[in-house]
């Protein structure tokens, strides 16, 4: 299957890590947790993720299995989707740190709506702080024949969200796909402006935004689970977009946040092209982790 | 900065303050305890495993005398290791002309905002005449971001279809203009992508550029290591910039860097301003991390930001108003957020409740909207602020009239509290102590 070997590809350097540890004669357990902190899964998620596979393995499951499963089971049951009705106008909001990806995961955000319920998705501009970024947008605009609703540079983001909703609704579109600026989660005032924008929203359109999606950079160490913990106490989080898969090993501390907020990776980017967004798969996951 | 690995570092020394003497044992639970947080700081395991060998013989070593108590010593001995295991810094190579500095890195670390943060640094600290180079023909707007950058700053940009034509025709430019230094921002690129390395191998063969600096993310983990060496097998690096410094990354990257490929760290990016970038000192960033301030940065900043000498504070508090309030208040505010001087003030990263006394950058917007809201005899002659004044006051600056009230009394706090302290003729006032309003 074409996204699956995709998304295996995309794990092959995660794989490698773990490389040895198959076929191993005496398993040292020590060993294989370390292998789990050098994907830069945190260290009471991997503990607990050994102990279960030992526990498999000690009921003669073969050690790959074990592991496999392991990670499987720890991941939350039943496939990630996105929230879109025809109802109303739908919101996705996408939020993160500098540099995570957003402004090419909205692109490729609208692209999959388009496919997957033959929506007629439209863009908004709302990072009016990074020079171009409102332009960067504009060009993805062009290239998939979409409207794209922005303002000047350095006005204020909720008032382009505001106009965005308005114009949106008047065009009939849906989704409505709102970029944000790039911000450290350890930037008050900044969480406090994603608030706004989140009120503006609500106010705008009942039950609005159906998504808040954190875009999160797959290479990120650690910190991620501080990212995903600031932006979760700001707004409700209701997926995880984990970016830059195919160009790093990493992306295990989505076990970590899995574990302790309970917010599902929904895609993840395996590249730089349109397409290249992939709904998230535990079992692909585990798998592609696991060799 | 690092504020998570370094209450983690704070924490362990902490915990054998109390310590006596330093027995085997406890050196070596020590040990364990500071490779954990190591390890946890995103630091790769040969140098977290290099550093604590360090340590542990070291503290072996050590004796132990009834003056210095075991926690002073060994918190020494890792800040010392801490400091050396970051490397002296790296500099920027003058000696051609122009000098061309060439940035590379991959997707998302902060190429375009930190070459135009360099180029501000050079052309405002040494006299640099520089030129941007936009050679990022591949993420759509990379090239217009960095065009908007150059003219904020006023520095020339040039850009072409290709990195190739963009490099040649830089560098005639350049030589053309007399502009000594040539930043080139390359398209981002992922370390396993063989084909945009392979794009980067040549560039640097034709251009053979002095310096070649990696840009990284310091928020990323055991990933920083591999992106490093696989740049540097490409081309010869000469130098890193972590970026995003300002967040609360553990920054193992900044730690192994330098250990696992050798290359010198040249600069932080310590904020989202272009002139948020600062050269990198190993000692200042240790320090800050075990909580002994960065009393250098601080009197940077003081001397970076132009005081108006016109509108200095008067030395006499009889001729103290909230006019000299208004001006000593926003020539702090120029040195950036409150939170982040005080925490390079010696000590004050370990004072937790301090954090809260600290009015935010959103308080002191509203104690300058109350001063503003006063008539100039008002902010002249406070003393003429009744009842009826104090409500237009609250009603213009949208606070409440407590508010007001509240700045008013430490207004005549302040005073009386240096009229009682019988200030001598040329000792220097401090700022208004601003409060929480």
């Amino acid at each position: 299957m074409f996204l699956f070997d995709k998304v295996k590809e995309a794990l092959t350097r995660t794989r490698r890590v773990f490389s040895s540890v198959v076929g191993m004669e005496n398993i040292d357990w020590d060993e294989i947790l370390e292998k789990f902190l050098l994907v830069d899964v945190g260290s009471d998620v991997a503990t607990e993720i050994v102990k279960d596979a030992k526990k498999r393995w000690l009921n003669a499951a073969p050690i790959e299995i074990a592991l496999r499963d392991a990670i499987e089971d720890f991941l939350p049951e039943g496939k990630p989707q996105l929230f879109f009705t025809e109802e109303r106008p739908c919101v996705w909001l996408l939020i993160g740190v500098n540099g995570s990806g957003k402004t090419t995961t909205c692109a490729k955000l609208a692209k999959y709506s388009i496919e997957e319920f033959k929506a007629s998705p439209i863009l908004v501009a709302a990072d009016t702080f990074r020079a171009a970024a409102i332009d960067q947008l504009k060009i993805w605009g062009e290239r998939l024949n979409l409207d794209v609703i922005s303002q000047k540079e350095n006005s204020d983001p909720a008032a382009v969200v505001f106009d965005g909703l308005k114009a949106s609704k008047g065009r009939k579109k849906s989704p409505i796909i709102i970029d944000t600026a790039g911000r450290l989660h350890t930037k008050d005032n900044l969480m406090e402006e994603l608030k706004k924008i989140e009120r503006v929203i609500g106010k705008e359109i009942e039950g609005e935004p159906s998504e808040v999606l954190l875009v999160l950079d797959a290479s990120t160490g650690y910190n991620a689970v501080k990212q995903a913990e600031v932006f979760g106490q700001s707004l409700k989080v209701t997926g995880i977009i984990l970016t830059k898969l195919d160009s790093s090993a990493k992306g295990g501390y989505v076990l970590n946040i899995s574990k302790k907020f309970n917010i599902p990776v929904k895609f993840i980017g395996v590249g730089e092209g349109i397409e290249d967004l992939v709904p998230f798969d535990k079992t692909q996951y585990a798998e592609g982790l696991i060799p | 900065m690092l504020s998570d690995f370094s209450e983690k570092i704070q924490g362990l020394f902490r915990k054998f303050r109390g310590y006596g003497k330093l027995t085997d044992k406890e050196i070596n639970e020590i040990c364990r305890d500071i490779r954990l947080v190591f390890l946890e700081s995103d630091i790769a395991l040969s140098a977290a495993k290099k550093i604590v060998e360090e340590i542990k013989t070291r503290l072996n070593g050590l004796e132990f005398t009834t003056e210095t108590s075991p926690g002073t010593l060994v918190s020494n001995v890792v800040r010392e290791e801490l400091v050396n295991l970051l490397g002296k810094p790296g500099n920027i190579d003058f000696s051609d002309k122009p000098s061309v500095i060439m940035m590379v890195g991959i997707q998302g670390s902060g190429k375009t905002t930190t070459s135009a943060k360099i180029a501000n640094y050079f052309a405002t600290k040494e006299n640099k005449k520089p030129i941007l180079v936009g050679a990022d023909v591949r993420r759509p707007a990379a090239q217009l971001q960095l065009e908007k950058l150059a003219q904020s700053i006023k520095v020339p940009f040039f850009t072409d279809k290709d990195p190739f034509l963009a490099f040649e025709g830089a560098l005639k430019l350049a030589k053309a203009n007399g502009n000594d230094l040539v930043i080139i921002d390359t398209a981002g690129r992922t370390h396993v992508d063989e084909e945009l390395l392979n794009e980067l191998k040549l560039l640097n063969d034709r251009f053979q550029p002095k310096n070649n600096i990696l840009v990284i993310d310091s928020m990323m983990g055991q990933e920083a290591t591999k992106v490093a060496k696989s740049f540097f097998e490409t081309i010869p690096l000469t130098g890193a910039i972590l970026t995003k410094f300002d967040g609360d990354a553990r920054g193992g990257a900044a730690f192994s860097l330098r250990e696992v490929t050798g290359v010198p760290l040249v600069f932080l990016g310590v904020g989202e301003k272009i002139q948020n970038l600062e050269k990198f000192d190993p000692t200042r960033v240790v320090n800050r991390i075990i909580g002994m301030g960065d009393i250098e940065g601080l009197m940077e900043k003081v001397s970076d930001i132009k005081i108006d000498i016109n509108k200095k504070p008067p030395q006499e508090i009889e001729k103290w108003n909230f006019d000299t309030f208004l001006d000593s208040l926003r020539q702090v505010r120029k040195m950036g957020p409150l939170e982040d001087l005080l925490s390079m003030i010696p000590g004050f990263s370990n004072i937790k409740q301090m954090k809260d006394m600290v009015p935010d950058e959103k308080q002191m917007k509203r104690i300058e909207a109350v001063m503003l809201s006063m008539t100039a005899k008002e902010r002249k002659k406070p003393e003429i602020i009744d009842a009826s004044r104090k409500r237009r006051i609250s009603k213009g600056s949208g606070t409440t009239i407590q508010e007001v009230n509240q700045l008013l009394k430490q207004y005549e706090m302040f005073k009386k509290m240096f009229k009682s302290k019988n200030l001598k003729k040329g000792m220097k006032l401090p700022n208004f102590p601003v409060g929480r309003i």
